[in-house]
Protein backbone atom coordinates (compact mmCIF):
# COMPACT_ATOMS: atom_id res chain seq x y z
CA UNK A 1 0.00 0.00 0.00
CA UNK A 2 1.46 3.34 -0.89
CA UNK A 3 1.71 6.33 1.40
CA UNK A 4 -1.18 8.25 -0.15
CA UNK A 5 -3.54 5.30 0.23
CA UNK A 6 -2.61 5.03 3.91
CA UNK A 7 -3.31 8.73 4.41
CA UNK A 8 -6.69 8.44 2.70
CA UNK A 9 -7.59 5.39 4.78
CA UNK A 10 -6.64 7.24 7.96
CA UNK A 11 -8.67 10.29 6.95
CA UNK A 12 -11.71 8.10 6.25
CA UNK A 13 -11.30 6.38 9.60
CA UNK A 14 -11.00 9.71 11.36
CA UNK A 15 -14.07 11.03 9.55
CA UNK A 16 -16.15 8.06 10.65
CA UNK A 17 -15.32 8.71 14.31
CA UNK A 18 -15.80 12.44 14.33
CA UNK A 19 -18.41 14.44 12.50
CA UNK A 20 -17.66 17.13 9.91
CA UNK A 21 -14.15 18.07 10.82
CA UNK A 22 -12.93 19.71 7.66
CA UNK A 23 -14.55 21.98 5.18
CA UNK A 24 -12.90 22.71 1.89
CA UNK A 25 -13.06 24.04 -1.65
CA UNK A 26 -10.73 24.25 -4.61
CA UNK A 27 -12.96 26.63 -6.54
CA UNK A 28 -13.37 29.43 -4.01
CA UNK A 29 -14.16 32.93 -5.16
CA UNK A 30 -11.93 35.84 -4.22
CA UNK A 31 -11.99 39.27 -5.84
CA UNK A 32 -10.46 42.67 -5.31
CA UNK A 33 -11.47 46.22 -5.97
CA UNK A 34 -9.35 49.33 -6.31
CA UNK A 35 -11.23 52.62 -6.26
CA UNK A 36 -9.73 55.96 -7.26
CA UNK A 37 -11.23 59.11 -8.75
CA UNK A 38 -9.56 58.23 -12.08
CA UNK A 39 -10.85 54.69 -12.44
CA UNK A 40 -12.11 51.61 -10.63
CA UNK A 41 -10.32 48.34 -11.21
CA UNK A 42 -11.62 44.92 -10.25
CA UNK A 43 -10.51 41.36 -10.81
CA UNK A 44 -12.05 37.98 -10.05
CA UNK A 45 -10.63 34.61 -9.13
CA UNK A 46 -12.52 31.31 -9.05
CA UNK A 47 -9.60 29.04 -8.28
CA UNK A 48 -8.84 29.73 -4.65
CA UNK A 49 -8.41 26.71 -2.40
CA UNK A 50 -9.52 26.84 1.20
CA UNK A 51 -9.62 24.50 4.16
CA UNK A 52 -11.26 25.21 7.50
CA UNK A 53 -10.83 22.85 10.42
CA UNK A 54 -14.05 23.10 12.40
CA UNK A 55 -12.50 21.67 15.53
CA UNK A 56 -9.32 23.73 15.80
CA UNK A 57 -10.63 26.80 13.97
CA UNK A 58 -7.67 26.81 11.60
CA UNK A 59 -8.35 28.65 8.36
CA UNK A 60 -6.22 28.45 5.22
CA UNK A 61 -6.66 30.10 1.87
CA UNK A 62 -4.39 29.59 -1.12
CA UNK A 63 -5.02 32.09 -3.91
CA UNK A 64 -3.29 31.59 -7.26
CA UNK A 65 -2.32 35.04 -8.54
CA UNK A 66 -2.43 34.17 -12.23
CA UNK A 67 -6.08 33.15 -11.88
CA UNK A 68 -7.24 36.75 -11.38
CA UNK A 69 -9.26 37.79 -14.42
CA UNK A 70 -9.45 41.44 -15.42
CA UNK A 71 -11.75 43.01 -17.94
CA UNK A 72 -8.74 44.42 -19.82
CA UNK A 73 -5.97 42.05 -20.93
CA UNK A 74 -3.43 44.86 -20.60
CA UNK A 75 -4.30 45.44 -16.94
CA UNK A 76 -4.03 41.71 -16.26
CA UNK A 77 -0.58 41.74 -17.89
CA UNK A 78 0.61 44.72 -15.81
CA UNK A 79 -0.83 43.18 -12.63
CA UNK A 80 1.05 39.91 -13.21
CA UNK A 81 4.30 41.21 -14.63
CA UNK A 82 4.87 44.60 -13.01
CA UNK A 83 3.09 44.52 -9.67
CA UNK A 84 2.58 40.98 -8.35
CA UNK A 85 5.50 39.39 -10.26
CA UNK A 86 3.38 36.27 -10.39
CA UNK A 87 5.97 34.14 -12.16
CA UNK A 88 8.19 34.56 -9.12
CA UNK A 89 5.38 34.59 -6.53
CA UNK A 90 2.55 32.53 -8.06
CA UNK A 91 0.28 32.44 -5.04
CA UNK A 92 -0.90 34.31 -2.00
CA UNK A 93 -1.63 32.45 1.22
CA UNK A 94 -3.63 33.28 4.30
CA UNK A 95 -3.11 31.13 7.34
CA UNK A 96 -5.13 32.03 10.37
CA UNK A 97 -7.37 30.93 13.17
CA UNK A 98 -10.94 31.75 14.13
CA UNK A 99 -10.69 33.56 17.47
CA UNK A 100 -14.36 33.16 18.45
CA UNK A 101 -14.76 29.52 17.45
CA UNK A 102 -17.21 28.81 20.29
CA UNK A 103 -19.72 31.15 18.57
CA UNK A 104 -19.78 28.96 15.45
CA UNK A 105 -21.74 25.74 15.21
CA UNK A 106 -20.72 24.03 11.99
CA UNK A 107 -23.31 21.31 12.44
CA UNK A 108 -26.26 23.69 12.69
CA UNK A 109 -27.58 25.86 9.86
CA UNK A 110 -27.14 29.54 10.58
CA UNK A 111 -25.17 32.72 9.99
CA UNK A 112 -22.20 33.18 12.28
CA UNK A 113 -20.03 36.26 12.72
CA UNK A 114 -16.41 35.28 12.74
CA UNK A 115 -13.12 36.98 13.55
CA UNK A 116 -9.73 35.65 12.55
CA UNK A 117 -6.14 36.49 13.24
CA UNK A 118 -3.62 35.31 10.74
CA UNK A 119 -0.80 35.91 8.37
CA UNK A 120 -1.11 36.88 4.74
CA UNK A 121 1.83 36.06 2.50
CA UNK A 122 2.00 37.59 -0.93
CA UNK A 123 4.69 38.94 -3.21
CA UNK A 124 7.18 37.22 -0.89
CA UNK A 125 6.18 39.30 2.14
CA UNK A 126 4.29 38.02 5.20
CA UNK A 127 2.14 40.35 7.29
CA UNK A 128 -0.28 39.92 10.14
CA UNK A 129 -3.76 40.61 8.74
CA UNK A 130 -6.78 40.36 11.02
CA UNK A 131 -10.08 39.79 9.26
CA UNK A 132 -13.72 39.51 10.11
CA UNK A 133 -16.67 38.17 8.23
CA UNK A 134 -19.45 35.62 8.31
CA UNK A 135 -19.78 31.90 7.83
CA UNK A 136 -23.17 30.82 6.59
CA UNK A 137 -23.80 27.13 7.27
CA UNK A 138 -26.59 25.69 5.15
CA UNK A 139 -27.34 22.18 3.94
CA UNK A 140 -23.84 20.78 4.09
CA UNK A 141 -22.16 23.91 2.79
CA UNK A 142 -20.35 26.73 4.55
CA UNK A 143 -20.10 30.06 2.74
CA UNK A 144 -17.24 32.22 3.96
CA UNK A 145 -17.69 35.92 3.36
CA UNK A 146 -15.16 38.52 4.33
CA UNK A 147 -13.95 41.92 3.26
CA UNK A 148 -10.70 43.54 4.28
CA UNK A 149 -8.24 46.15 3.08
CA UNK A 150 -4.69 45.47 1.99
CA UNK A 151 -2.07 48.09 1.15
CA UNK A 152 0.19 47.03 -1.76
CA UNK A 153 3.05 49.05 -0.21
CA UNK A 154 2.98 46.79 2.87
CA UNK A 155 3.83 43.85 0.62
CA UNK A 156 6.69 45.50 -1.23
CA UNK A 157 4.56 46.13 -4.31
CA UNK A 158 5.78 49.29 -5.97
CA UNK A 159 3.40 51.30 -8.09
CA UNK A 160 5.22 53.65 -10.47
CA UNK A 161 4.33 57.37 -10.32
CA UNK A 162 2.55 57.27 -13.71
CA UNK A 163 0.05 54.71 -12.42
CA UNK A 164 -0.19 55.96 -8.85
CA UNK A 165 -3.32 58.03 -9.50
CA UNK A 166 -5.15 55.03 -10.96
CA UNK A 167 -4.39 52.43 -8.30
CA UNK A 168 -5.70 52.83 -4.77
CA UNK A 169 -3.20 52.80 -1.91
CA UNK A 170 -5.55 50.37 -0.17
CA UNK A 171 -7.19 47.56 -2.11
CA UNK A 172 -10.40 45.93 -0.93
CA UNK A 173 -10.25 42.13 -0.93
CA UNK A 174 -13.55 40.25 -0.99
CA UNK A 175 -13.79 36.57 -0.11
CA UNK A 176 -16.99 34.75 -1.07
CA UNK A 177 -16.19 31.06 -1.04
CA UNK A 178 -18.48 28.08 -0.68
CA UNK A 179 -16.84 25.24 1.25
CA UNK A 180 -18.16 21.71 1.44
CA UNK A 181 -17.78 19.15 4.18
CA UNK A 182 -14.83 16.98 3.30
CA UNK A 183 -16.05 13.43 3.80
CA UNK B 1 10.70 80.48 -38.90
CA UNK B 2 12.24 81.45 -35.60
CA UNK B 3 15.55 80.13 -34.55
CA UNK B 4 16.63 79.29 -31.01
CA UNK B 5 20.34 79.89 -30.48
CA UNK B 6 20.94 79.11 -34.10
CA UNK B 7 19.29 75.67 -33.94
CA UNK B 8 16.44 75.19 -36.39
CA UNK B 9 13.34 74.18 -34.51
CA UNK B 10 11.58 73.46 -37.77
CA UNK B 11 13.14 73.28 -41.22
CA UNK B 12 12.69 76.63 -42.97
CA UNK B 13 11.22 75.17 -46.11
CA UNK B 14 8.26 73.51 -44.37
CA UNK B 15 5.19 75.69 -44.06
CA UNK B 16 3.24 75.68 -40.82
CA UNK B 17 0.38 73.75 -42.39
CA UNK B 18 2.57 70.79 -43.29
CA UNK B 19 4.06 70.72 -39.81
CA UNK B 20 0.60 70.65 -38.30
CA UNK B 21 -0.45 67.79 -40.57
CA UNK B 22 2.62 65.76 -39.59
CA UNK B 23 1.96 66.42 -35.90
CA UNK B 24 -1.67 65.39 -36.31
CA UNK B 25 -0.66 62.13 -37.99
CA UNK B 26 1.81 61.41 -35.17
CA UNK B 27 -0.82 62.10 -32.50
CA UNK B 28 -3.34 59.90 -34.34
CA UNK B 29 -0.77 57.08 -34.63
CA UNK B 30 0.00 57.25 -30.90
CA UNK B 31 -3.68 57.35 -30.00
CA UNK B 32 -4.29 54.39 -32.32
CA UNK B 33 -1.48 52.36 -30.75
CA UNK B 34 -2.72 53.25 -27.27
CA UNK B 35 -6.27 52.30 -28.12
CA UNK B 36 -5.11 49.01 -29.60
CA UNK B 37 -3.12 48.15 -26.46
CA UNK B 38 -5.98 49.24 -24.17
CA UNK B 39 -8.49 47.05 -25.99
CA UNK B 40 -6.12 44.18 -26.68
CA UNK B 41 -8.07 40.92 -26.34
CA UNK B 42 -7.22 38.27 -23.75
CA UNK B 43 -4.86 35.64 -25.07
CA UNK B 44 -6.55 32.34 -25.90
CA UNK B 45 -5.26 28.81 -25.45
CA UNK B 46 -5.62 28.17 -29.19
CA UNK B 47 -3.28 31.10 -29.96
CA UNK B 48 -0.31 29.19 -28.62
CA UNK B 49 1.25 25.83 -29.26
CA UNK B 50 0.59 23.57 -26.31
CA UNK B 51 3.06 21.54 -24.29
CA UNK B 52 1.74 17.98 -24.27
CA UNK B 53 1.69 16.21 -20.89
CA UNK B 54 -0.34 13.58 -19.03
CA UNK B 55 -2.29 14.48 -15.88
CA UNK B 56 -0.23 11.87 -13.99
CA UNK B 57 3.11 13.39 -14.97
CA UNK B 58 1.89 16.95 -14.38
CA UNK B 59 0.41 16.40 -10.93
CA UNK B 60 3.37 14.22 -9.98
CA UNK B 61 5.78 17.02 -10.89
CA UNK B 62 3.89 19.53 -8.72
CA UNK B 63 3.56 17.24 -5.70
CA UNK B 64 7.24 16.42 -5.89
CA UNK B 65 8.59 19.96 -6.24
CA UNK B 66 6.20 22.84 -6.76
CA UNK B 67 9.01 25.28 -7.46
CA UNK B 68 10.62 23.10 -10.11
CA UNK B 69 7.27 22.32 -11.72
CA UNK B 70 6.38 26.02 -11.79
CA UNK B 71 9.59 26.76 -13.68
CA UNK B 72 8.52 24.29 -16.36
CA UNK B 73 4.73 24.59 -16.56
CA UNK B 74 3.56 27.90 -15.01
CA UNK B 75 2.06 30.31 -17.55
CA UNK B 76 2.38 27.74 -20.35
CA UNK B 77 -0.43 26.48 -22.52
CA UNK B 78 -0.71 22.76 -21.74
CA UNK B 79 -2.61 19.96 -23.46
CA UNK B 80 -3.25 17.57 -20.58
CA UNK B 81 -4.63 14.10 -21.10
CA UNK B 82 -6.05 11.89 -18.39
CA UNK B 83 -9.06 10.25 -16.82
CA UNK B 84 -11.88 12.44 -15.52
CA UNK B 85 -12.32 11.99 -11.76
CA UNK B 86 -14.84 14.73 -11.05
CA UNK B 87 -17.12 17.13 -12.94
CA UNK B 88 -18.70 20.11 -11.18
CA UNK B 89 -19.68 23.75 -11.57
CA UNK B 90 -17.88 26.61 -9.87
CA UNK B 91 -19.70 29.44 -8.07
CA UNK B 92 -20.09 31.35 -11.33
CA UNK B 93 -21.58 28.36 -13.15
CA UNK B 94 -18.47 27.43 -15.15
CA UNK B 95 -17.80 23.75 -15.73
CA UNK B 96 -14.83 22.40 -13.79
CA UNK B 97 -13.31 19.07 -14.77
CA UNK B 98 -10.72 17.30 -12.62
CA UNK B 99 -8.33 14.86 -14.29
CA UNK B 100 -7.03 12.22 -11.90
CA UNK B 101 -3.49 12.74 -10.71
CA UNK B 102 -0.66 10.62 -9.46
CA UNK B 103 -2.24 10.18 -6.02
CA UNK B 104 -5.89 10.26 -4.88
CA UNK B 105 -5.59 13.66 -3.21
CA UNK B 106 -4.08 15.38 -6.22
CA UNK B 107 -5.14 16.05 -9.79
CA UNK B 108 -5.44 18.63 -12.55
CA UNK B 109 -8.38 20.98 -12.20
CA UNK B 110 -9.56 22.47 -15.49
CA UNK B 111 -11.97 25.41 -15.56
CA UNK B 112 -13.64 25.36 -18.97
CA UNK B 113 -14.12 28.54 -20.98
CA UNK B 114 -17.45 27.49 -22.46
CA UNK B 115 -20.42 25.57 -21.17
CA UNK B 116 -21.78 22.44 -22.74
CA UNK B 117 -18.65 20.31 -22.52
CA UNK B 118 -19.70 16.70 -22.18
CA UNK B 119 -17.68 14.90 -19.55
CA UNK B 120 -18.33 12.28 -16.92
CA UNK B 121 -16.17 10.56 -14.33
CA UNK B 122 -14.17 7.80 -15.98
CA UNK B 123 -13.97 9.48 -19.41
CA UNK B 124 -10.58 9.79 -21.05
CA UNK B 125 -10.00 13.37 -22.21
CA UNK B 126 -7.43 15.85 -23.41
CA UNK B 127 -7.93 19.42 -22.19
CA UNK B 128 -6.00 22.48 -23.28
CA UNK B 129 -5.58 25.58 -21.12
CA UNK B 130 -3.26 27.97 -19.27
CA UNK B 131 -1.38 26.60 -16.29
CA UNK B 132 -1.92 28.96 -13.33
CA UNK B 133 0.13 26.96 -10.86
CA UNK B 134 -0.80 24.79 -7.90
CA UNK B 135 -2.98 25.04 -4.81
CA UNK B 136 -4.13 21.58 -3.66
CA UNK B 137 -4.40 20.61 -7.33
CA UNK B 138 -2.71 21.77 -10.54
CA UNK B 139 -4.75 24.56 -12.11
CA UNK B 140 -5.64 24.97 -15.75
CA UNK B 141 -7.83 27.91 -16.71
CA UNK B 142 -9.77 29.19 -19.72
CA UNK B 143 -9.75 25.60 -21.02
CA UNK B 144 -10.97 24.14 -24.29
CA UNK B 145 -11.26 20.64 -25.66
CA UNK B 146 -9.01 20.72 -28.73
Amino acid sequence: MNKAAVIVAMLCLQASFTHAQKWMTRTGKVSFFSATSVENIEAFNNEAASVIDARSGDVAFIVPIKSFRFDKALMQEHFNENYMESSKYPKAEYKGRITNLSDVNFSKDGTYNVKTTGKLTMHGVTKEVPASGTIVVKSGMATVKSRFMVAPADFGIRIPAVSASKIASKIEITVDSVLKEAK
Amino acid sequence: MRQADGIHLFPDHLPMKKILIILLILVAACAGAGLYLWNKPHEKAEDRKAMVVTAMTLSGAFTESEQKANSIYLNQVLAVSGTVSEVSKNQDGKTVIVLAGSDPLSGVQCTMREDGVKAAAGDKMTIKGFCNGYTLVVLLSDCIVP
